[in-house]
């Protein structure tokens, strides 16, 4: 539950700031060479939400295991989009908090990765229900 | 047969709650004052390997090389990869925009020999308003905050946005380049690449966005309080 919480808690956090300012989240993943220009703006506009709602779902152990997964492929996509950048020499702002001023690098890169590991146990053992149809078989 | 019904409804559900972001983002970016377009700029993939065969490759190799030397010039860097991506504009433009990519960098000794301003110089030379500013930090630094009037002309998106700074700043035209700090050196990288292109006025301000910040002089962007 602990992790659950914390894990939510993390992401709602990294939403906040890309979501009332989607310009300048936008401009920060242009930086990102693995996200084709003409989705930057739909990136820039729906991720924050998806983060918002998976954070929020993971909190109140709502979907647990679909949320999960959802969180789970965006930070596959962060890492493989800091490995490509850092693999062409490529250092810019990471992005990942809004209220954050780092650059990408092997920390944000491990961390993401951490992450990552830390959503497996929810994606694994965590239920999928809503809370009100539990003990209806679902 | 159940553990693939479970992985069937995992996956439906994530599919929803994504349809439910997609949704709850493009109502929020239309109430929020702070909103983008959706529709991106159109934009012409160009693949480079040609255009270098058609050049020769000495100097695009100098340009790769430079660029690992400098890592935040990823607008540069785009060129080591195989595409360049340049807004839609004429054909010939666009050769023309390639081939000043693997044109020689110019040399260091012209950098030096811009003229550097200090905190007084530059807040006269905004007041007197016969200089544009240009702001050579990343662009999503411009676009939280950023000297008033100024024009973006991010070290890192270079080749994107140069085409739009074509359109609004001639070559005759005075430039103030300035960056984060004395100590950071994109207004540097992106006065030599308008050096390669032509523009001859340009003054570097070396004490940059800090120090303008710090003085309270005129700003604006979504994150400066109104």
């Amino acid at each position: 539950m602990v992790l659950r919480i914390l894990m939510g808690a993390v992401f709602v956090a990294a939403s906040y700031d890309k979501l009332l300012y989607p310009a300048v989240f936008a401009a920060k993943a242009a930086e990102y060479k693995i996200i084709p220009e003409l989705l930057l703006p739909l990136v820039a506009v729906v991720l924050p939400w998806l983060e918002l709602i998976c954070g929020l779902l993971l909190m109140l152990d709502i979907f647990t295991r679909s949320t999960a997964l959802i969180l789970i492929a965006v930070l596959a996509g962060y890492i493989a989009g800091m490995g490509y950048d850092l693999s062409l020499g490529l250092v810019h702002d990471c992005g990942c908090f809004g209220f954050l001023e780092e650059s990408i690098g092997a920390v944000t890169i491990i961390r993401d990765l951490v992450f990552l590991l830390l959503l497996l146990p929810p994606l694994v053992f965590g239920g999928n229900n809503f809370p009100f149809f539990r003990g209806k078989g679902n | 047969m159940e553990r693939l019904a479970t992985i069937l409804k995992t996956a439906g559900i994530s599919a929803v709650i994504a349809s439910l972001a997609f949704t709850a983002g493009m109502l929020f970016n239309i109430a929020n004052p702070y909103g983008i377009s959706i529709k991106p700029a159109p934009a012409k993939i160009i693949t480079i390997v040609k255009t270098v065969e058609k050049n020769g490759s000495a100097g695009f190799k100098s340009r790769a090389g430079d660029c690992a030397a400098k890592p935040v010039a990823a607008g540069i860097a785009e060129s080591a990869g195989s595409t360049v991506t340049i807004p839609a504009s004429g054909e010939a433009e666009t050769l023309a925009e390639l081939s000043r990519q693997i044109a020689p960098i110019p040399p260091a000794e012209k950098l030096k020999e811009l003229p550097r301003l200090s905190l007084e110089k530059a807040k006269q030379y905004f007041d007197s308003g016969r200089y544009r500013f240009v702001d050579a930090r990343p662009q999503y630094k411009y676009i939280e905050a950023h000297i008033k009037g100024a024009e973006t002309l991010s070290a890192s998106l270079f080749v994107k946005q140069f085409p739009g700074f074509k359109g609004k700043a001639s070559p005759e035209e005075e430039l103030v380049i300035y960056c984060s700090s004395p100590d950071c050196k994109l207004s540097e990288i992106v006065a030599g690449e308008l050096l390669d292109r032509g523009y001859k006025k340009i003054n570097l301000f070396e004490g940059g966005w800090a120090a303008w910040e710090a003085n309270n002089y005129p700003v604006e962007g979504v994150k400066v309080k109104r």
